[in-house]
């Protein structure tokens, strides 16, 4: 419980920080806000790491069929990382206090570091690959929005749309390279419920490394690590990150979330190290992003550009030891201690960060070749960046030095099959590292020391709320480089005990003697120092060479130039600004389809039986056939509205024939309310004749005619085709079980008591054998019982098209009608009634124009007395026994609808004021709230979501009623249906 | 019967599809009218049609057997899609005012037109 409270607290925090009354509190609050529940999670996993007996996981079923389970724990990696987050995030919010301007949207600032906080850390918490995912994700989101915190700026825009489509991207490829696995496991027969748990992969490995498809699934593993920890060629996006404020900077890009990658890697190496790919994969990866990284911090004036490319080749340096950790030193693992270099590398770089930000604050420009002689300006900045750097350089003393011994101690040790790989990869590191000598001593020397450059820059030093944090960390670095024991003993507790076996012999010290390994760091301090002198020229020629970004142009030309042109193009190729002609290609590209389907399946023309052809059904096709020649070509709007209804009776008429009464009570039921609204539409349209839409040419009429014979022909066949292959097996229900048949048997009560006995019925495993509905009318009980969710989600669509209605009426008007247009309009519609015979194609009905008449009409208006009452009550019958009987919610709330419909047509607006003022929308989130309501119950209830519960209750004058918890689902949805048909012919009815 | 049905999916498809590739929007929205009956009845010939079968509302005396039954589940899927479709025809009907009001023309080209100029 601890456990799971752990991880939602960043997220409650953040959730809370959006919520708040912002107006009314300080500006100071989120930040406390933040540091609060960021200091609540240190308290919480302090107690969990320190004094909880176990270590607590927490395991809930989800998605067993792919591999999804809710399962977190706290191995030794996951505790590691944990820690790192936290600890650094409390610190950040520290740092930024001092650095962030109040003013500048400090809510939406901490609410997302906060997200990203608890995203991270549900990062390395999950146990299942799939969730770790999930996590995954919003990392890359709230990365997103961070990095466009200052989101005025187009760079900053830029920048962070760059970084989420290569996260993204990459996140993909990691989504379907899980998905890989799990094909991997099924196709090996395990269970795919607990495949993805990190301990199950680790222990199948053989399944995975001996499948075919091995090599695609690791690289798309590797795609994802790959683009989040910005490794070779996906390192461009993390400079372009830089773009966030400086704690974003510090706290995402340097710290934590670029080590996401990292951390997958080491989750993967246990499972992969044995593959032959993944040393020149992961080793060759990141010895090659290391030298692009160092290389790039050669070339960059921005000191935070330097750190940012500093970091792209510290990142390569950890995926680099990961690769080359797969070939053992003596059969030993190099690896156990792999998270004291994440940890070196986190705190340097970190407080680096928050330096740089430092000198940001302090000098209002962060490019080294305008600033100098700071070390006298600012001191202690300078001695936490000197310190900093002499860790990332790797100089003796500090912690930096125990992580680059064992990494260049790793990579001496390389015995690869080829030689290349052997001599070529620690070649290449090494090569690599001069440049980080390079660059860490151009951080120092350049802006720290000989005079000032530029007179115009007044430095001043950063308080001590600015210096804190970076200095805590700059403090660890120094004290685990003195003492190496103090990190190193937590640290190899942590690691991956199950999987490497006891604890290695490879231990660190900051001296190991005069050796090969001396003699190399000798090598890269003197020549580094060269490379550094040599830096001006370097950076000259980079910029005399246009300063070329080769990784991020290739970027920029596929998703800023060719992915664009492409979709103008194909939309240009594909489509013109007619609506008609959009369709027609839409239609043949359909029919092209479905012909082809029919043709590739052995398609035959059915034997067409036109024997036992009713004669009723001859002549009602023949009044459709006229009724629907009226519809496509009478010149008379109206008429034409007046033809579709008896269409719709047709249909009606047809869904009693196929033995459908809720259909056609329905179809009756839509029909009425349709022609009101056709109706009103007629009365609604500009008050004038409307020009006749140009005539299509001989060539665009006949293809349209011949477009449409063809899709009414395919349909027919298909149609027939679908009516002769279920005409035999429907009614008896032979062979496989059918859901239909199913339904049916479960509809009133369960047809088998026992899992074994709906088994041997063969109903799969999964089936919910013992459920049952506890209505007669099938329909009615599969709409709100078996698949309530599917109708939830039709209402929800109903009501969003009614509030499309009333959306579309409250739009701001262009042009706003003056009282005079109003009356000039009604004229014209009295003209217009008087020369309806003329033929007009949109001609306003004279007997629905209201307002001009002085009263209804006089039936209507006392038929209105009588009819709607009735039809209430009727609905409320229809309701009621809709469980059992034809009827129900949807079929009561039109009956309700077209009951009041008729009010609002028989009589003039004020006779009936309060039952047009009544806000029908209101009735929409009502209905909702019981629909999802019911729903919830059953989960209160420690059920599925909408599963129903049902018993009897007499009602004597409707005799023996069904109450099933159903029925208040079935309430939300009359209540939706009512609310929405209701809106929409009242807000018609009026002006 | 299936004749029958499959000759009514074909009228109402046809004319349908003819009225939704005409300019005037107003047969358009008849057009999509017609073409969601076709798919209804395309739908529920489906279940297909036997003198015999009872509507799909349960009689005590068969007890769990199904097959005196007609196939309730094209039922279900159209009863929500006649409902929508209303809705749906509802609110194309406000989008066609609104659009008439602010364009003072039901063809389809023009509004597409108009929407460039702006």
């Amino acid at each position: 419980m601890l456990f799971l409270l752990f991880l939602l607290l960043p997220f409650a925090g953040a959730l809370l920080s959006l919520v708040l009354p912002r107006e009314r509190l300080p500006l100071s609050m989120p930040r406390w806000l933040a540091l609060g529940f960021t200091g609540a999670c240190l308290l919480l996993l302090a107690w969990m790491t320190f004094g909880m007996a176990e270590r607590p996981a927490v395991f809930a079923s989800w998605m067993p069929q792919v591999g999804l389970n809710f399962s977190i724990w706290l191995d030794g990696p996951a505790l590691f990382f944990a820690w790192l987050v936290v600890g650094i995030a409390f610190l950040i919010f520290h740092y930024s206090g001092h650095y962030m301007d109040p003013n500048d949207s400090p809510w939406r600032f901490y609410a997302t570091m906060l997200f990203f906080m608890g995203s991270m850390v549900g990062v390395v918490v999950s146990k299942n690959a799939l969730l770790m995912f999930m996590f995954w994700e919003l990392t890359s989101i709230s990365s997103f929005i961070l990095i466009g915190h200052w989101h005025e700026k187009a760079s900053a825009r830029a920048g962070a749309l760059r970084a989420l489509i290569v996260t993204a991207s990459g996140g993909l490829c990691l989504l379907a390279g899980l998905a890989a696995l799990v094909w991997m496991a099924k196709s090996a027969g395990l269970d795919p419920a607990m495949v993805l748990e990190w301990d199950q992969l680790w222990a199948n490995r053989e399944v995975y490394l001996a499948h075919p498809a091995a090599g695609v699934a690791l690289v798309l593993l590797l795609l994802g690590a790959f683009t989040k920890s910005a490794q070779f060629p996906f390192q461009f996006w993390l400079p372009g990150a830089m773009e966030a404020p400086t704690p974003v900077s510090a706290f995402l890009h340097a710290a934590t979330m670029v080590k996401a990658g990292i951390y997958l890697l080491g989750r993967l190496y246990p499972m992969y190290s044995d593959a032959g790919m993944w040393l020149w994969l992961v080793g060759g990866t990141g010895v090659i992003t290391m030298c692009i990284g160092g290389f790039m911090a050669m070339c960059a004036r921005d000191i935070k550009q330097l750190l940012a490319h500093s970091t792209v080749s510290q990142l390569g340096l950890l995926t680099a030891y990961y690769g080359f950790g797969a070939h053992r030193v003596g059969g030993e693992h190099l690896l156990p201690l792999d998270l004291l270099l994440v940890l070196s590398h986190a705190l340097f770089k970190g407080a680096l960060f928050m330096l740089c930000g430092v000198i940001d604050h302090g000098c209002h420009t962060r490019d080294w070749t305008r600033l100098g002689g700071l070390r006298r300006t600012m001191p202690r900045t300078f001695v936490l960046m000197a310190i900093g750097c002499a860790s990332m350089a790797g100089v003796p003393l500090t912690f930096g030095f125990v992580a680059k011994e064992l990494f260049l101690k790793a990579s001496l040790s390389l015995h690869a099959e080829s030689a290349l790989l052997t001599w070529g990869l620690p070649a290449l590191a090494i090569f690599a590292s001069l440049f980080t000598v390079a660059y860490c001593l151009r951080i120092v020397v350049s802006p720290f020391f000989g005079a000032p450059r530029d007179p115009e820059i007044h430095p001043h030093e950063g308080g001590i709320g600015l210096l804190a944090a970076p200095a805590i960390m700059i403090a660890l670095c120094l004290a685990a480089g003195l003492y190496v024991p103090i990190l190193e003993k937590p640290l190899a507790a942590l690691t991956n005990a199950e999987f490497y076996g006891t604890h290695s012999h490879f231990t660190v010290a900051f001296f190991h003697g005069a050796d090969k390994l001396l003699a190399i760091a000798v090598f890269l301090f003197a020549v580094g120092a060269g490379v550094f002198l040599a830096g001006g020229r370097i950076l000259k020629a980079y910029e005399n060479a246009g300063s070329p970004m080769i990784f991020r142009s290739a970027y920029e030309a596929l998703f800023d130039r060719a992915i664009p042109a492409f979709a103008a193009w194909l939309a240009r190729t594909t489509q013109v600004a007619s609506l008609s002609t959009n369709l027609m290609r839409t239609l043949l590209a359909a029919f092209g389809l479905v012909i082809a389907a029919m043709i590739s399946s052995g398609f035959a023309l059915p034997n067409i039986d036109f024997e036992h052809i009713p004669l009723v059904g001859v002549a009602l096709s023949l009044l459709m056939t006229a009724c629907l020649w009226l519809v496509a070509t009478h010149r008379i709007a109206l008429v034409r509205l007046i033809a579709m209804a008896p269409i719709g009776l047709f249909v009606t008429l047809l869904f009693l024939i196929f033995k459908a009464p809720d259909l056609a009570l329905t179809q009756i039921l839509v029909e009425v309310a349709m022609l009101i609204v056709l109706l009103l539409l007629l009365f609604h349209l500009p008050q004038r004749l409307m020009p006749p839409p140009r005539p299509f040419g001989r060539f665009g009429k006949s293809m349209r005619l011949i477009l449409s014979v063809t899709g009414g022909l395919l349909m027919a066949v298909l149609s027939h085709a679908g009516f002769a292959s279920t005409f035999k097996n429907i009614p008896t229900f032979q062979g496989e079980p059918t859901v239909s048949e199913y339904y049916i048997q479960n509809s009133k009560h369960a047809r088998y008591e026992t899992a074994a006995e709906a088994e041997a019925a063969g109903y799969p495993a999964f089936a919910p054998y013992h459920h049952s509905g506890g209505g007669n009318n099938v329909v009615n009980v599969i709409l709100v019982d078996f698949r309530g969710i599917d109708t939830m989600g039709e209402v929800t669509v109903l009501g969003i098209a009614g509030l499309g209605v009333l959306c579309l009426f409250t739009l701001k008007r262009k042009h706003v009608r003056t009282p005079e247009q109003k009356a000039a309009a009604l004229l014209d519609v009295m003209r217009v009634n008087e020369r309806y015979d003329e033929g007009a194609v949109v001609a306003p009905m004279p007997f629905f124009a209201r307002r001009m008449w002085p009263s209804p009409s006089l039936i209507m208006s006392e038929m209105a007395r009588v009819g709607p009452p009735l039809m209430l009550v009727f609905a409320v019958v229809l309701f009621l026994k809709g469980h059992g009987e034809p009827g129900g919610g949807f079929i009561a709330g039109l009956m309700a609808s077209a009951a009041l419909a008729t009010v609002f047509i028989s009589f003039r607006r004020s006779q009936i004021m309060p039952m047009h003022d009544f806000k029908y929308r209101s009735l929409l989130p009502i209905g909702l709230v019981f629909a999802v309501g019911t729903g919830l119950a059953a989960v209160l209830f420690g059920q599925p979501f909408l599963a129903s519960v049902h018993g009897y209750v007499g009602l004597s004058a409707l005799g023996k009623v069904e109450l099933a918890s159903a029925m208040v689902f079935d309430l939300g949805v009359f209540l939706v249906v009512v609310g929405t048909t209701l809106m929409i012919i009242e807000r018609l009815g009026r002006d | 019967m299936a004749f029958l049905t499959s000759f009514i999916v074909f009228l109402l498809f046809a004319s349908g599809l003819y009225l939704i590739m005409q300019r005037n929007l107003f047969e358009v929205l008849l057009g999509t009218n017609l073409l969601s009956h076709g798919t209804n009845l395309f739908l529920i010939s489906m279940s297909g049609w036997h003198p015999d079968t009872l509507p799909p509302i349960l009689v005590e005396a068969f007890g769990h057997d199904p097959s005196p039954y007609v196939d309730p589940v094209p039922q279900a899927l159209i009863l929500t899609a006649i409902v929508i479709s209303f809705g749906v025809t509802a609110f194309l009907v406000v989008l066609m005012m609104r659009g008439v009001e602010e364009t003072g023309t039901l063809e389809a080209g023009e509004l597409a037109a108009g929407e460039d100029e702006e």
